[in-house]
């Protein structure tokens, strides 16, 4: 016999299985991780079943949890990693954000930084500057992208993620 | 004429680049054993391809610590963004100057070790757009570059061709969740549920290696922007 609980959640679930055998007095506990990305709980219990066949009372329980936001791997903002963005204008009179983080092992370098188009999505901790850019700021700059690329060029780098959405739904 | 078959996405940094750097080089007391195996690789110098890296933060990062790094994406991004930022990152701290072979004759120097960029569009052949040598490495790697469904099939066909030509490889991708509910419900985000199907359906192994919750602006159809709670991952997917 078997008790699943199922809606924990979906992504792992351990498999916790009791074992009796008739006329003897062992009885063991055991539990077994699993993955749903890589097996199967029917198939899991048919393998346990088969492998205590002779048991007289074999108690699984199934329960799922959460194996993607398993709290062991959740991770903190790493102390010491800092990062920022600045604005930059270019020789042509072109803004763009530049975004700056910090090495672990501070030598001859302790920052790099990128040029990007836009001020990052979620990227920043409490704290960290963030740029933030001005309708000027959107400057369309139709040498980025190619003449082919009429929708980005037409758009320039404002282009939001419900057109791109828009227009992959197209083709 | 529109030229569909391409998807962009704005060169920006998005959450899944900075967990992804923190993950991979900023080592933590509870790291799990296999995320401090991977770390150690990459500071002793491990071959990394890089995919849809759009400016080329977790790249050109991860080679400043020690990685040979071939940061890749559409020719577009490739001449004005990448190559742009791996000049102005350029930098030696080791006493050796000579380029690694796979990434000669462009490669860079960056902190501590290389990067050199190429461009790959996961809807062409591999074969056709980089070298044997190239598509060999110890790692794939990816930041947040699956967020519509449709990029799903091409990346993991990419991802395939370079499986085949470096066993024992692993492809560690960043991904940040975007639907409301999460679920296989949403037919243009791709779903955690989406990418563990997929994976799945090959017969690969996934695994996460860290999760964080965030914060996220999300502009809404009547341009409303707001701040949605969601969460971003870093999973290791490889062979089985």
């Amino acid at each position: 016999m078997y008790w699943i609980l199922w809606g924990i959640d979906r992504y792992q679930y351990h498999i916790v299985y009791h074992i009796s055998y008739l006329h003897s007095f062992i009885h063991t506990s055991c539990i077994k991780h699993c993955s749903i990305a890589n097996s199967n709980p029917a198939y899991e219990i048919q393998q346990l079943s088969t492998f205590h066949a002779d048991s007289t009372n074999l108690s699984i329980m199934i329960l799922h949890i959460n194996n993607m936001l398993e709290e062991s791997r959740r991770r903190e903002q790493s102390k010491g990693f800092k990062c920022s963005e600045t604005l930059e204008k270019d020789d042509n009179g072109m803004t763009s954000v530049v975004f700056h983080c910090n090495l672990p092992d501070e030598d001859k370098i302790n920052t790099l930084t990128f040029s990007c188009r836009e001020p990052s999505v979620g990227a920043l901790e409490n704290g960290e500057e963030a740029a933030k850019l001005s309708d000027e700021d959107y400057t369309v700059d139709p040498n980025f992208f190619d003449t082919t690329y009429t929708m980005a060029g037409s758009t320039g780098f404002k282009v939001r993620t419900t057109l791109m959405i828009k227009c992959t739904l197209m083709s | 004429m529109i030229k569909h078959k391409q998807v962009y996405y704005i060169p920006q940094v998005w959450t899944g680049s900075r967990l992804l750097i923190e993950t991979l080089a900023w080592p933590n007391s509870n790291d799990c054993d296999r995320l401090k195996e991977i770390q150690q690789s990459i500071c002793k110098g491990a071959k990394l391809i890089e995919l849809g890296a759009g400016v080329g933060v977790a790249g050109t990062y991860l080679s400043s610590i020690g990685a040979e790094v071939l940061i890749t994406d559409l020719p577009t991004l490739v001449e004005n963004a990448i190559d742009n930022n791996l000049a102005r990152n350029a930098i030696t701290q080791t006493d050796d100057d000579t380029c690694p072979s796979w990434l000669a004759p462009d490669g860079i120097p960056i902190g501590k070790g290389w990067a050199s960029s190429a461009s790959l569009d996961w809807t062409c052949p591999l074969d056709k757009q980089l070298t044997r040598q190239q598509s060999s490495v110890d790692f794939i790697i990816a930041s947040d570059v699956v967020f519509l469904s449709s990029m799903l099939n091409s990346l993991l066909k990419t991802v395939e061709s370079i499986f085949q030509s470096s066993l024992g490889s692993s492809f560690i991708l960043s991904f940040q969740r975007r639907d409301a509910q999460d679920g296989k419900e949403s037919s243009l985000f791709t779903t955690v549920d989406g990418i563990i199907d997929a994976i799945k359906a090959k017969g690969w192994k996934i695994d996460c290696l860290a999760w964080r919750p965030v914060s996220v602006s999300r502009e809404a159809s009547d341009g409303k922007v707001s701040d949605v709670e969601t969460e971003v991952f870093v999973f290791e997917i490889s062979w089985k």
